[in-house]
């Protein structure tokens, strides 16, 4: 199957970029925070861990709506033009159980530095369920994704 | 010297820090050549200056709007433009200014003027195939005149000319730079170029020479005399001499075409003595260089001065069907634009019109098969010659508009850099008039309602209605547009369709700046400038004008087609079975534009465009439905306040263009038809959007941004 241009650039953020910026939210304000991130090869679900003492945990769960940035901003070589930035819009679901493994294994695959922080009992491991990419590159072109379930 | 390299015998820096021109004005020196002096600014500066304003970064998102190879070349001018006055209305970094002035201090005060050239690191001879894409200016008096010129000079490493050869001249906004040759101004009687040995014959060496400065010769403003010389001996073996009239002459800043006296007229800039010296210092150029060279010279009284000279190791080879050599033809000098100008509106466009109305008076439900065959046949070869003439005469008259807007700009220094198309506003387009006609007649029917009901019951206009005349008169003067194509729509047709729209809203633009501009220029500008505003009027007019001349002839061809259809469908087939084209089923006047097939994509993904970025073609803001103008039928469909997008608006498309909210081109540039007609009506226009007729679909709501050029989709389900 061939994809688009624009899907590939996604997939290839996605595949690349090793952190992203999570966005929850607080009482109606927004609240961002940095985190290692990791995505299934669909692009359907993006998983991210956390301890459950932050202040992102407990926003979550309140409210599991969520916006995640991924760019390529940290690849100082790149030409400005070719920055690109993809939004991902969705909900944020905790980890238990069988699936929590699949999970584990697409996060530590990208991450395996990290496999005492995940594994760690006081450690949440979350899956963001994606119902739209929005795709920013070639300075304000935008492509919007919507992913059906 | 903070900056300033001196070109003199002492002078160590290498090619790749001055430019391989420069770094061979100081080896011609350093070898006891005749040469002016002069110093480098190396390219580190143009790298700092690039820097410290951001401009680096302008120049990358400029050339990155959209992929390269699907610009057009309308779309490249362009973006040089864009750079050019960029670079213009970039303020001088305030140290480097203050550098860079406490060296242009240090000028020797007996020169009596200074030619600030372009030098380009990395510039293989092979660039002599290239020459004259980057720009020199001469004859300028005072430091203020050398910082700007120097900014010109850099700017010009993205001129038109060399976006079409990027590729060749390895140009990469990351790592291209140029170094600026700041010279003594040397004014000779007689000027020229030598090849030591001739492009078209190696055996022997060619001079060609003009009376007063180069300037016209490398511009080709004016034809040269041509001599060939025996390379062993130094004689003359041919002569070739032109009609001498004009020269470039120094004025008071600048330079300008200037009458020849009679004395000079009746000879030729050339003599035995000057092409004996030329022979010589050819050959020992050959031999200093180990290879041919072609050297610019000029001499002041009998003293030859040696200008540049570059070795010739290779040319460019080029596919046969290169266009970018035409392209480049493009660039016309004032002096042949008025030329053309005359010739356009005396002989071309009377001639398209004459072949056009003398089409629209045969009926052709008259002729028999044979006839109708042999009368399309003629009408097609017709619209051949005029499609050549149209590409040849009718298309260099665009750089008209071009040559005004680079001079406005580097007087002016505007911040919007289309900002001179304000003075070339016409009330004499004929689109223009027409749909002011249309709108007229549309009123009247408006206004009469027991007419509009009429009409749209019958479509006969009543022989005592006022309408009738204006009508009658309409089809006289807008004679063979074929209105039955416009999407099954009649003249009276669109007519009703016009007058139950509200009425419209646009008004043609009006904005008298003229005056302004003009009052604000020096004596000697204004004469120059008003003849350049003159000629790009009339290639303002022309460029809209003559593609309705043209739409004429196509209707001609058209209508012809569409009787062999007919007869074809009844079965009258004798004499007509192999008349068409195979592909005549494609509308004439309609070009269709050919969507790729769509790309899969994971079914799991549903892609939406949401925001599309083109090039500003018309500024404002407006937004409305999209009505995508994929086939004539459209056409009709189309209301009052939706959003036109469309491959490219077709001059016989523009009665529209007053009742669009926005237009959308797929095809870019400021000088397109379309985009003059927006700009006319004052409509937001945004071209060169790449696929903008597959991405969008009828019924989209659209938010379109005239002054970047951006287009917001709003679709709720996809």
């Amino acid at each position: 199957m061939t994809n688009t241009k624009e899907w590939d650039m996604v997939v290839e953020l996605l595949r690349q970029q090793t952190f992203a910026v999570l966005g929850t939210s607080r009482q109606g304000h927004p609240y961002s925070s940095l985190v290692a991130f990791s995505a299934t090869t669909s692009g359907e679900s993006l998983y991210f861990a956390t301890t459950r003492a932050t202040r992102k945990y407990h926003n979550l769960a309140v409210d599991n709506r969520i916006t995640l940035l991924i760019d390529n901003r940290a690849e100082q070589d790149r030409p400005l033009y070719e920055a690109a930035a993809v939004t991902a819009y969705g909900s944020a679901e905790e980890m238990h159980d069988e699936i929590h493994l699949e999970a584990l294994a697409s996060y530590l695959a990208k991450h395996p530095q990290l496999k005492s922080f995940v594994t760690a009992p006081t450690t949440a491991l979350f899956r963001i369920n994606v119902e739209e990419y929005h795709l920013v590159q070639r300075f304000q072109n935008v492509t919007e994704f919507r992913m059906s379930r | 010297m903070n900056y300033l390299v001196p070109l003199n015998p002492s002078c160590q820096a290498s090619s790749l820090t001055i430019g391989g021109k420069a770094e061979m004005l100081a080896v011609l020196r350093q070898k006891g050549f005749n040469v002016p002096s002069g110093y480098c600014l190396p390219v580190s500066a143009y790298h700092e200056f690039l820097n410290e304003t951001g401009l680096d970064t302008f120049i990358s998102l400029e050339l990155q709007r959209k992929e390269f190879a699907e610009m057009r070349w309308e779309e490249i001018w362009d973006v040089s433009l864009r750079i050019r006055n960029h670079f213009a209305t970039s303020d001088w970094p305030q140290g480097m200014k203050l550098r860079l002035l406490e060296d242009l201090r240090n000028i020797p005060a007996n020169w009596s003027a200074t030619a600030v050239r372009s030098t380009a690191p990395g510039e293989d001879s092979s660039n002599q195939s290239f020459a004259g894409l980057h720009e020199s200016r001469v004859m300028l008096r005072g430091i203020d005149a050398i910082l700007e010129a120097i900014r010109t000079v850099w700017a010009s490493l993205w001129s038109d000319g060399a976006l079409l050869y990027r590729k060749e001249l390895g140009l990469d906004p990351g790592k291209s730079g140029m170094a600026v040759i700041i010279q003594e101004m040397v004014v000779g009687e007689v000027s020229g170029i030598l090849f030591s040995r001739a492009p078209m014959d190696r055996k022997v060496m060619m001079v060609e020479a003009v009376w007063g400065l180069n300037q016209a010769l490398v511009d080709g403003t004016i034809e040269p005399d041509r001599w060939q010389i025996d390379r062993a001996t130094g004689n003359v073996t041919e002569k070739r001499e032109v009609k001498h009239s004009h020269a470039m002459r120094p004025i008071s800043h600048g330079i300008k075409l200037s009458c020849l006296t009679e004395s000079e007229q009746g000879q030729s800039p050339l003599n035995a003595m000057r092409c004996r010296k030329l022979h010589q210092v050819g050959i020992q150029l050959e031999e200093l260089l180990g290879q041919a060279v072609d050297v610019e010279w000029t001499f002041t009284g009998e003293t030859l001065y040696i200008l540049q000279a570059r070795p010739v190791t290779k040319t460019l080879s080029l596919q046969p069907d290169d266009e970018r050599p035409w392209y480049l033809s493009l660039h016309r000098s004032l002096d042949n634009l008025e030329e053309l100008q005359g010739e356009l509106e005396q002989t071309v466009l009377p001639g398209m019109d004459r072949d056009a109305k003398q089409m629209a008076a045969v009926d052709l439900s008259t002729l028999d098969n044979q006839q109708l065959s042999e009368e399309y046949l003629r009408r097609k070869k017709l619209l051949d010659h005029w499609l050549q003439v149209y590409k040849e005469k009718c298309i260099p008259m665009a750089h008209g508009l071009r040559l005004f807007g680079e001079f406005y700009n580097d007087l002016v220094k505007p911040e919007d850099p289309y900002e001179f198309v304000s003075l070339l506003h016409s009330d004499d387009l004929l689109a223009v008039k027409r749909n002011r006609e249309l709108s007229k007649m549309a009123t009247v029917i408006r206004d009469t309602p027991s007419l509009l009901k009429q009409l749209e019951e019958d479509r006969v206009i009543p022989a005592e209605s006022p309408l009738r005349a204006m009508y009658d008169d309409f089809e006289i003067r807008f004679s063979g547009m074929n209105w039955a194509l416009q999407g099954g729509l009649d003249l009276t047709g669109w007519l009703v369709k016009l007058a139950e729209q509200e009425e419209e809203i646009h008004t043609s633009a009006s904005l008298n700046t003229e005056k302004d501009f003009l009052e604000n220029l020096a004596d000697e500008e204004r004469d120059v400038a008003c003849r350049i505003l003159a000629v790009a009027k009339a290639s303002y007019l022309l460029r809209d004008n003559d593609n309705l001349y043209l739409g004429k002839v196509r209707a001609g061809v058209a209508s012809a087609e569409q009787e062999i259809h007919k007869r074809l469908e009844a079965g009258i087939t004798e004499g007509l079975e192999n008349t068409l084209p195979k592909d005549s089923g494609k509308s004439i006047l309609f070009s269709r534009y050919d969507a790729q097939s769509e790309q899969m994509l994971n079914p799991l993904v549903q892609q939406v465009p949401r925001q599309l970025v083109g090039q500003p073609a018309g500024p404002g803001v407006s937004s409305g439905l999209a009505r995508v103008l994929d086939n004539t039928s459209a056409l009709a469909d189309f209301k009052k306040g939706e959003v036109l997008v469309c491959d490219a608006i077709e001059p016989n498309m523009t009665f529209l263009a007053p009742l669009a909210a926005a237009i959308i081109e797929r095809r870019g540039g400021m000088l397109i038809h379309g985009a003059i007609i927006a700009r006319e009506y004052g409509i937001p226009c945004v071209t060169g959007i790449a696929d903008a007729p597959r991405i969008i679909q009828t019924g989209d709501k659209l938010s379109v941004d005239g002054y970047l050029g951006i287009v917001t989709i709003d679709r709720v389900s996809g």
